[in-house]
């Protein structure tokens, strides 16, 4: 199976790097030339190269997604399917805009990656990790190819419980420590703190409900005993907030305020968003 | 207006006091130490300061200017014997309250500052923006005590408006403040900034409408006070006419050059301050509350002030 990764951050490169061992044909697509230049895969800043891929796994900044979608439309075969692990809401949309809803697979990832630096990337325990696929066609062929990879898999009928589960996750403790410019422990630690993302977190699961979704009672529970574990960690949201870097905020909490009643989304929304370069 | 006390005199309370003194009243701080000491070391012509409130001599007029939370403390110490008239300068409206617990309503004046000043080092204060200074009867009558007072600002030339209508002035700072600070302080922007960023526009225009919705419940208008936002026009415009008032101040602000306009909420937070988030959005929030007004931004800008103010290093 050749599979065309769009976006070699640091999972991007995580993926094409386990891909390729488990012996699919991986061709990594990124803008970032010193990068492609220095990873010993098949790297290119040339969407072209999607155009032999039967799946594009899609893993750049949900910003981005709108141009890879535009890149991929004229080339991507027409049986070949493109795939989002990306985080937030809309990126499937974005695609299925571009290539028709029958080619776009809905998915998501827990894997953690970190990129080092060009061409070198830490991967995060890959044992521990889940992929989740919304069922489709050709779907079967590329949960093969990762399994293959040593990556667990999951197919679902319908991926977005996952998706919002991880939403909820991600889009409440990452933009408080980025808004707070301080780490999960401190976080943690106060109860004012706290309650803010509480706050922010039963925002996200009550708009998912508005949506059709429910997400399971436990998961407040599960997330505060992810987040403990962490310790004095900062998200990568919150790092790039600080280093004054474009986010992903506008698809994490952005979209959230979007979709319904959640003003404390709207408020890490509107306050992150307008600090950024554009 | 013969002898004063300014109560918790930093930057503005300094400021008020210094043009006091030059107005002929005798005037004595209660400062920090340092501001404190130095003011003395200075020796300026009718004033002085001290630090320790058991060193206060009595005062027939008493200001308030301390930071909001700061208040009961800092008054609990001190005789409100002998005071005539007190009035605060503070964010928010619960000043009176809190005044009128220490001496009795029927001493309080209510008032509102404009003024904007910067402590540049102890015993030295610089005047950052020239503004009204509104004074008033809480219950809108037209005293002579608000009007001496008043000439006695004035007098040391800061400009004074007596008005029938203090409450509304407060109120109306309050909201335009509660809005401001989630839109400016929130991302640390410079005001001009957020002003003019278009999501930001529309916070500022929805959280004006819940605390003007809070503000009527109470039976207060909002106004369009000289010196001031113009509140009551945007609370009442159209969503996207008012998101282009507020827009248009940012646009205005920023061809007049003032790019450095930082909300005090803001330099709190960077100077790892307390925040005076329970005087603005704290009691906004509780009145709506009690009140069944639905204000649900200015609840979400309190959570996260409150974070903000836990967290701080």
């Amino acid at each position: 199976v050749r599979i065309a990764i769009a976006g070699a951050g640091a999972l991007g490169s995580a993926y094409g790097t386990l891909l390729a061992r488990g012996g699919a044909e991986v061709t990594l697509i990124d803008v970032w030339r010193e990068h492609v230049e220095a990873i010993d895969l098949h790297a290119t800043t040339d969407y072209a190269a999607a155009a032999d891929a039967d799946a594009v796994i899609v893993l750049t900044k949900s910003f981005a997604t709108a141009d890879v979608a535009a890149a991929l439309a004229p080339r991507l075969r027409r049986d070949a399917i493109a795939v989002t692990l990306q985080n937030g809401l809309g990126n499937d949309a974005t695609l299925a805009a571009a290539l028709g809803a029958e080619r776009v697979v809905a998915g998501a990832t827990t894997l953690g990656a970190e990129l080092l630096g060009p061409g070198r990337v830490r991967i995060g325990p890959v044992d521990a990790s889940l992929t989740t696929l919304a069922s489709g066609p050709r779907v079967e062929e590329l949960a093969a190819a990762l399994c293959d990879a040593g990556l667990p898999v999951e197919v679902r009928a319908d991926a977005r419980a996952v998706i919002w589960r991880k939403l909820a996750m991600t889009a409440s403790i990452g933009p408080l420590c980025a808004l707070l410019r301080t780490d999960v422990a401190t976080v943690l630690r106060h109860d004012a703190a706290r309650r803010a993302l509480g706050r922010a977190f039963d925002e996200i699961v009550a708009v998912a409900a508005t949506q059709g979704v429910a997400v399971d009672a436990d998961l407040w529970d599960h997330a505060l005993a992810t987040w403990s574990a962490l310790g004095p960690h900062r998200p990568s949201i919150a790092v790039d907030v600080e280093a004054g870097r474009r986010t992903e905020i506008d698809a994490l909490c952005g979209a959230v305020a979007r979709l319904g009643h959640a003003p404390v989304n709207r408020l890490l929304a509107s306050s992150i968003r307008a600090g950024e370069p554009r | 207006v013969r002898s004063v006390l300014v109560v918790g005199a930093g930057a503005l309370g300094t400021l008020y006091g210094e043009a006091l003194a030059r107005g002929g009243a005798d005037v004595q701080l209660l400062a920090r130490p340092a501001h404190a000491e130095a003011i003395v070391r200075a020796g300026r012509e009718r004033l002085t300061a001290v630090s320790d409130p058991a060193a206060v001599r009595p005062a027939d007029t008493v200001i308030v200017m301390c930071k909001s939370h700061a208040t009961a403390a800092a008054l609990e110490p001190l005789s409100p014997r002998g005071v005539e008239v007190a009035v605060s300068f503070q964010n928010g409206v619960e000043k009176d309250r809190l005044l009128e617990e220490w001496c009795g309503r029927e001493r309080v004046l209510g008032g509102s500052s404009m003024v904007g000043a910067t402590l540049v080092r102890p015993g030295v204060v610089a005047h950052t923006l020239e503004g009204v200074t509104y004074l008033g009867e809480l219950d809108g009558r037209v005293s002579e005590r608000a009007r001496s007072l008043g000439t006695a600002i004035e007098a040391g030339g800061l400009p004074v408006v007596v008005t029938d209508r203090v409450l509304s002035v407060e109120w109306s700072k309050l909201v335009h403040a509660a809005a401001t600070v989630a839109i400016a302080a929130l991302p640390r922007l410079p005001f001009h900034r957020a002003l003019q960023d278009a999501e930001l526009a529309r916070v500022y225009v929805a959280t004006l409408r819940e605390g003007a919705a809070v503000a009527a419940d109470v039976g207060v208008e909002l106004g369009d006070w000289p010196g001031m936002f113009p509140v009551a026009t945007i609370a009442a415009a159209e969503t996207e006419e008012a998101v282009e008032l507020v827009r248009e101040r940012g646009r205005r602000m920023e061809a007049a050059g003032s790019t450095d306009v930082r909300v005090s909420m803001l330099v709190d937070m960077e100077q790892g301050r307390p925040l005076e988030h329970e005087a603005i959005h704290g009691f906004l929030v509780r009145e709506a509350e009690r009140l069944g007004v639905d204000a649900p931004l200015t609840s979400a800008g309190y959570d996260l002030f409150a974070a903000i103010d836990a967290a701080r290093a």
